[in-house]
């Protein structure tokens, strides 16, 4: 038996929706589809749920889950610096 | 009698299309597949985004407020046919700029009477916004919240003593918020990246009081293993604040009064001498001025540490303040508790404003997280509050009780006013927004004695 050394960069990138679409405010949005990639292409997806509105919370959530990219509707300038 | 016709105008598409495009509301239409039909010039501007670009999009990704995804007025409306008037949220313009708004919704039917969309119109409330919050700034520095006369004094001078270097003395009743008043002179102040570090001198016996200002060396004394540094060095940079400086012995005093003088201190067992680079805030709520004269408080450090002073009012001198203290407990506790209470009855807060809070705002805070505990949603009603306020054994007879809460109410309001004004009767009668005659019959007859010259006797010499 072989073991692959090769090490694969995986993304994290998480999408905020809602009714199936990308959710029409970040800094409000309930729900999370997590999508792991690399170069090969995807190699994961999980749903996940925010359970506060208060900004630093989210972000530290966002931390937690390690996500490296976010792809969400409108967000204030506030959330975004977070 | 003549009788009048009344005419209803016809208004064409042109003419509700024109009185669209006039009005400041910023106005929308969906269809039943929440796609923007109609997008007046107001709000295009509020929103930042062009009615070309908005119509035939759905209204979620134009209109972009915090109530889309979980409350949506509109589809409230659409649902069960009523509307919404004045309800407030905010949207995110184009700019990412958060932009408070009140809305209001409306079903749009066609001439058969079928709903074919809904209509929602919104107003800016920036403005109002700005406004609301400079009148909040003026009753806050810091996080400390008063519309007192007193405090407002204060906070006047804060800001202005805050970036000065000198040696703050605060005094005040226990729980009148002087480490409150120490942390907010020090986020204020050019040392506010730097360390606040506070020390309860009144806490400590002498030995311990000593090693926890000014550090020990290894070897100083049995058991010290490893160098400790002090307070006066873990607060290098930043702000020292000694609470309960009246409790400290006289051998310390001589200690801190070299150290206050000398700018430098030595450690326990050290031999080398110290700089200080710190800003020392001391506080107590013990008469110095006493201390001084039976000998106490040594003199020479008084006027040491009397450099600036600052007297925090007791909360009975300030009672228009319980309100927004009220308020202000019951969002932290919310926040704390993960509760939901909307706030506290007229009736119990009249019971708040009739007691004389020896423990101040300290006592004030833990009474609402008492009633946090009994009460976690709704309103703070007169039975989650102790029995030292609601009136001991009155609870049987709560008219009573409500009648007495107003008449010391009106009694502290009057007193209050009476001070405030020099004991002139006219101009407290003024300031509380009633005739003199009247101000003389509450006076009477809630038996208060104001001294025997009012604020229109001359002193004698």
């Amino acid at each position: 038996m072989t073991i692959s050394a090769v090490s694969q960069v995986v993304t994290r990138t998480a999408f905020s929706f809602w009714n199936d679409r990308i959710a029409p405010v970040f800094d409000v949005a309930r729900n999370l589809w997590i999508v792991e990639s690399t170069e090969r292409g995807i190699i994961g997806q999980t749903e996940r749920h925010f359970s506060s509105d208060d900004a630093q919370e989210r972000a530290l959530r966002l931390a937690t889950l390690q996500v490296e990219q976010m792809i969400c509707g409108a967000i204030t300038r506030g959330s975004c610096v977070l | 009698m003549t009788r009048q016709t009344k005419h209803a105008p016809e208004v064409s598409a042109t003419t509700t299309d024109a009185i669209l495009e006039s009005i400041s509301e910023g106005v929308f239409t969906v269809d039943l597949d929440w796609r923007i039909t109609s997008f007046n010039r107001a709000a295009e501007e509020i929103t930042g985004i062009s009615r070309a670009d908005a119509i035939g999009r759905f209204c979620s990704e134009v209109f972009r407020s915090n109530m889309c995804e979980t409350d949506c007025a509109l589809r409230k409306t659409l649902k069960d046919g009523k509307p919404i008037i004045g309800r407030s949220g905010y949207i995110i313009n184009v700019e990412r700029d958060r932009i408070p708004i009140s809305l209001s919704t409306a079903v749009l039917k066609n001439i058969n009477n079928q709903v074919v969309g809904g209509a929602e119109t919104f107003r800016d409330l920036s403005e109002i916004e700005t406004l609301r919050h400079e009148l909040e700034g003026r009753s806050h520095v810091g996080e400390i919240v008063s519309r007192s006369p007193l405090m407002q004094r204060l906070f006047e001078v804060v800001p202005a003593i805050a970036v000065s270097p000198s040696t703050v003395l605060i005094l005040g009743e226990t729980g009148t918020g002087k480490e409150l008043m120490a942390r907010t002179i020090h986020a204020l102040s050019r040392r506010s990246k730097g360390p606040f570090v506070a020390l309860n001198c009144g806490a400590l016996p002498d030995t311990l009081l000593e090693s926890e200002l000014f550090g020990y060396k290894a070897g100083a004394f049995t058991g010290a293993t490893k160098d400790k540094p002090g307070r006066f060095a873990l607060a290098k940079g930043g702000t020292l604040f000694l609470d309960e400086i009246g409790d400290v012995s006289p051998a310390l005093q001589v200690r801190l009064l070299r150290v206050l003088q000398e700018h430098s201190f030595e450690p326990l067992g050290g031999t080398e001498t110290i700089p200080t680079d710190v800003r020392i805030v001391v506080a107590t709520n013990r008469e110095l001025t006493e201390l001084t004269k039976n000998g106490t408080f040594r003199e020479d450090l008084y006027y040491r540490v009397n450099v600036v002073r600052i007297e925090l009012p007791p909360l009975r001198r300030r009672k228009e303040d319980i309100p927004l203290l009220v308020e202000q407990f019951i969002t932290k506790y919310n926040r704390l508790h993960h509760a939901t209470v909307r706030g506290i009855s007229t009736e119990s807060l009249s019971l708040l404003m009739a007691h004389e809070w020896p423990g101040n705002v300290r006592e004030l805070e833990n009474i609402i997280e008492r009633a946090f505990v009994l009460c976690p949603d709704g309103m703070i009603e007169m039975t989650h509050l102790p029995d030292e306020i609601s009136f001991l054994g009155c609870r049987a007879t709560v008219p009573v009780a409500l009648q007495d809460a107003r008449s010391q109410m009106e009694s502290q309001a009057i007193r209050t006013a009476l001070e405030r004004n020099g004991f002139s009767r006219l101009a407290a009668a003024r300031e509380l927004g009633m005739h003199k005659s009247t101000l003389f019959r509450k006076i009477k007859q809630l038996g208060i004695t104001p001294p025997e010259k009012d604020g229109r006797s001359k002193t004698k010499r």
